[in-house]
């Protein structure tokens, strides 16, 4: 395992697609700033899956929030192959904690959204596309289905074709299956994987539970109540990670090794560290 | 996923209420009447005239009218009038609309002025309306976009303040220019408050129509109500209020289709 402390992470590579350097995000709160976000710097290379976990209130949805481009940092520089940050881009698609589907498009109308805004106007081939991600998501029998109409599980897997219908080269996601029931969480866990695998892109993804962490990362960066990078984790369990291969003895030892030595990290991060900027 | 259906009423039971819902719409109608008629037979309306106020002699007068064009003649310019005017207020309050209720400054700006407005009778503004456009069609025409403008305006803006920043935000991770953004998010996002308001502004412009009728133009609505008083035919009188409560039903039964099935639901 490597271990980095504060975050600092070997200098940038040429490969890294993504490079956080020294990004801070400040917030006044009462007299004094809040650091949301403080100091973080890290390389996120082409392909990778990167998994942030950390308490809640470590800034792991705000840092999520500037690599889209909603927000600023205050400080320290967001690189994205190589070019700055400046606003939200199709290069980097988000998937929401909230449901981002429109009520009054159909699931096709809603995934064929994206191709409509690149393109213009509607074609054939915008149908085609969109009905591909919508069987990829296993939605294919709801295609036709309003939002108000579908369940939890199923809002999920249409705002993940929704977005996955764009291409878009980094996807990052925000508590993505958060408050599912842990059937469809499996699903959907195996469904990201399998597309990251198909589609070769880059996925951060933010999360509170480290089952899932340790499930779908090639790496685990925890992050603390400070705001700060306190460990980066390299996970590497083999893959595939679902079904049989989870079940034997060596794999499932080392994933709960994995998952206790991150845990430990986040209860660490999670106490009185350097808080003194909240008060 | 996977909840068990509610379970479905029997096929009787269904015929049953089916028909009892309907029931007491008719029925509604029959005691509606027939207290207009009691209320004609208990002289409510003066020794001398209730028997033409009763529902008997207005339906009468209303085939009489039928016949000899009366009802064509006096409807037809007052839904023009209503018509012409709800278009221009459309025109002119869905942007107005779209912007206040997309731009929060603009929406500060406005706020005292609309509510200040909004409240004001169109009928205040008569004389004005007479100083500008002189006595006839274009200042009732003008009276009529005053007070249908209002609900119009203030719906739109609510529905189009209603838009959720997730929204915006993932149509600009999508790529999505202002006018697609326009066009594919806010509008159809304000859609359902916009018929509101057109639901609300159909029902006060024909309320408004009658009075603003009575202002010197030759016919319309509220004009035969006038010249029915003057010819004492006062069946013709209550046959008259009929026809303007029968359209103005049917104009705001449109209204509900379209929201039926235009509005989309959260």
């Amino acid at each position: 395992m490597v271990d980095n402390k504060n975050g600092t992470l070997r200098s940038s590579t040429p490969s890294a697609q993504i490079s956080l350097k020294g990004v801070t995000k400040s917030f006044l709160k009462g007299s004094g700033r809040v650091e949301a976000v403080s100091n973080c710097t890290l390389d996120i290379a082409e392909n990778e899956f990167l998994v942030i976990v950390g308490p809640t209130g470590s800034g792991k949805s705000t840092l999520l929030k500037m690599i889209a481009g909603f927000e600023t940092p205050s400080s320290g520089e967001i690189l994205v192959g190589g070019k700055p940050v400046m606003g939200p881009g199709v290069d980097r698609g988000m998937i929401f904690q909230e449901y981002a589907l429109l009520p009054w498009r159909t699931v096709l109308q809603n995934v064929e959204l994206g191709l409509e805004f690149q393109l213009g106007k509607r074609t054939p081939q915008i149908r085609e596309r969109a009905m591909k991600y919508i069987d990829m998501v296993g939605l294919t029998y709801a295609v036709n289905k309003y939002p108000v109409e579908l369940s939890g599980g199923m809002k999920r897997r249409a705002s993940l074709a929704m977005i996955l219908v764009t291409k878009p080269r980094i996807l990052l996601m925000d508590g993505p299956f958060n408050a599912l029931d842990s059937k469809t969480k499996l699903t959907l866990h195996s469904e990201i994987t399998r597309i990251w695998e198909q589609e070769h892109n880059t996925i951060i993804f933010v999360t509170s539970e480290l089952d899932e962490a340790v499930k779908l990362s090639d790496r685990i960066v925890v992050m603390n109540k400070a705001g700060r990078i306190s460990k980066v984790f390299a996970n590497n369990l083999p893959r595939p990670r679902f079904g049989k291969a989870a079940l034997e003895p060596a794999f499932h030892h080392r994933f709960i090794e994995l998952r206790e030595a991150v845990m430990d990290e986040v209860k660490a991060g999670a106490g009185k560290v350097n808080c003194a900027a909240d008060f | 996923m996977g909840s068990p259906e509610p379970k479905k009423t029997s096929g009787v039971g269904k015929g049953v209420s089916f028909v009892s819902e309907r029931l007491f719409y008719v029925l509604g109608i029959v005691l509606f009447l027939l207290a207009w008629q009691t209320a004609s037979w208990m002289k409510v309306f003066g020794e001398n005239f209730s028997d033409a106020f009763s529902p008997l002699a207005a339906l009468l007068a209303l085939i009489e009218m039928g016949k000899n064009g009366d009802i064509v003649h006096h409807a037809l310019p007052s839904l023009r009038r209503v018509l012409i005017s709800l278009s221009l207020a459309v025109v002119v309050a869905l942007p107005v609309g779209v912007l206040v209720g997309y731009f929060k400054r603009l929406e500060q700006l406005t706020y005292v002025p609309f509510q200040f407005m909004r409240m004001i009778s169109p009928l205040a503004w008569m004389p004005i309306a007479i100083i500008i456009f002189g006595v006839g069609d274009l200042s009732v025409t003008f009276l009529l976009w005053l007070v249908a403008i209002w609900p119009l305006i203030l719906n739109t803006v609510h529905g189009a303040g209603r838009v959720s920043p997730l929204w915006l935000n993932m149509a600009k991770t999508m790529g999505a220019k202002d006018r697609g953004i326009l066009t594919k998010i806010i509008i159809p996002a304000a859609i359902p408050d916009m018929l509101t308001g057109l639901r609300l502004a159909v029902g006060v412009s024909w309320i408004i129509l009658v009075p603003a009728e009575m202002l010197g133009v030759p016919d319309g609505l509220g004009y035969f109500i006038l010249d029915t008083r003057d010819r004492f035919r006062y069946d013709e009188l209550m046959a008259t209020i009929f026809i303007i409560g029968l359209i103005g039903y049917l104009l705001d039964s449109a209204n509900r289709w379209l929201i039926s099935r235009f509005a989309w639901k959260i």
